[in-house]
């Protein structure tokens, strides 16, 4: 086998692994996605001014675009993202261990200015 | 097919790679808090200067952005522009805001981390965050506790050690590891005391710990800072019987002198807040927290410290830096 055969495997694997992906609810609401392979997530923020609590686990091959870490991941990553959009005022709390949920905890005072 | 590959793939990923490297940052305003950890290889820009790096092996990276002078308005994000009052962002438009990250690692083991922000005047000085602050979530996430969402009590797990507090300063409190043989009550109600010792450190209090401190007839060394000695003091608490005399003299004198955190006047989590550029005569940042037992890491970040901090320390947790 050629060098040029085995370049030509590359994107039949990948896209044999692509094609493996899951997503479920918990209990709690959270929206688990499980991608093997090539995979985009994509989160709405479900009301205007919402805060976005985002945990991702991830192993083997992972370009991010997060305004917090862009670029390219090979190995393991682990990540915990919290973003509270201007102008929200009140309290958060939110908490992650191994083999629990994701625990938040919002209570906004107001949606007003933070002048 | 080989020249396919080159002419035709290769130029797409480099375009998508390069894409994800230029754009600019998508959340301007928002108040940002990462903790990221990779095991491998991680080729990425730095978020804090934008600058791309290579790392390889085991790496903690820890952000915390706060902004300034950026607000957004209506659906879109906007920077230096007026909003309907006819207000124009500035430095001053920068959060009032108080906030605590722990992070405890242990290896194969997972990460336990708990974050908690108090965002607005109205949120920073009510007794719910002064509660909230005092106790200790991020320990009772660490011995799989969980947080009461009705008055951010825990419910389970030991609580941290007195130490462990948004503004405590690095020294430790010589009651910071007494927390064994200590009875549930007696620790509940240290917490209790320590959250208005909180409270006072954060509002710069020292005229009422000096008043409790000479109630409760301990002396205050020359040149000692009535709030950490308040704060040795109540991290001494051991018995039932300290936990009396303390509560007395924590409790408010007849005369109203003492403040209430009920109270609209109470200097209760009264905080810096950016008021313009930085200037020298900014008002007095509270002293950095600093990691107390357990092997964890906790930090405040009060606003006026910094808007953007970013730390790569394997194994701990974000730290401020001014």
């Amino acid at each position: 086998m050629n060098a040029a055969s085995q370049i030509s495997l590359l994107p039949i694997l990948l896209l044999a692994f692509a094609v493996a992906s899951c997503s479920w609810t918990g209990k709690d609401g959270t929206r688990h996605s499980l991608v093997i392979g090539i995979g985009v997530l994509s989160t709405k923020e479900q009301m205007q001014g919402a805060a976005l609590i985002t945990k991702t686990s991830l192993l083997g091959v992972a370009l991010q675009g997060n305004p917090a870490m862009r670029g390219l991941i090979v190995g393991y990553s682990e990540r915990l993202l919290a973003q509270i959009p201007p102008r929200w005022e009140g309290q958060l709390s939110l908490a992650s261990s191994p083999r629990k949920p994701l625990t938040v905890q919002a209570s906004a005072c107001n949606s007003g200015g933070r002048h | 097919m080989k020249n396919n590959l080159f002419t035709h793939v290769f130029p797409l990923v480099a375009a998508v790679v390069s894409m994800l490297f230029t754009q600019g940052c998508t959340t301007n305003g928002y108040i940002t808090s990462s903790v990221a950890t990779v095991v491998g290889l991680d080729v990425s820009e730095n978020p804090k200067t934008q600058i791309p790096h290579v790392k390889f092996g085991y790496a903690r990276t820890g952000l915390y952005y706060v902004p300034t002078g950026k607000t957004a308005y209506g659906d879109s994000l906007r920077q230096g522009v007026d909003d309907a009052a006819g207000n124009r962002d500035s430095v001053k438009d920068t959060p009032t805001l108080v906030s605590e990250i722990f992070v405890h690692s242990k290896f194969l083991g997972g990460i336990t981390i708990s974050e908690k922000f108090a965002i607005g005047d109205a949120a920073v000085k009510s007794s719910a965050a002064a509660t909230a602050f005092a106790n200790n979530g991020a320990h009772a996430v660490a011995s799989n506790g969980r947080i009461d969402t009705t008055g951010g009590s825990i419910v389970g797990g030991d609580p941290l050690p007195p130490s462990i507090q948004p503004g405590t300063t690095s020294k430790t409190p010589k009651g910071a590891d007494s927390s064994r043989g200590v009875s549930a009550e007696v620790r509940r109600a240290r917490e209790v005391l320590s959250g208005e010792v909180v409270a006072m450190r954060l509002g710069h209090d020292e005229e009422r710990a000096i008043a409790i401190l000479r109630k409760h007839k301990t002396k205050i060394k020359a040149g000692d800072d009535p709030i950490e000695t308040l704060a040795d003091e109540v991290a001494s608490i051991r018995t039932k019987d300290d936990v009396q005399g303390w509560k007395n003299a924590f409790s408010p004198e007849k005369s109203g002198n003492a403040t209430d955190a009920s109270t609209p006047n109470s200097r209760m989590l009264r905080l810096p807040v950016h008021s313009g550029p930085l200037k020298p005569t900014n008002p007095p940042v509270p002293p950095p927290a600093v990691s107390g037992g357990n092997n964890g890491n906790t930090s405040s970040l009060p606003p006026a410290i910094k808007p953007s901090t970013s730390t790569d320390t394997p194994g701990a947790a974000p730290k401020r830096t001014n």
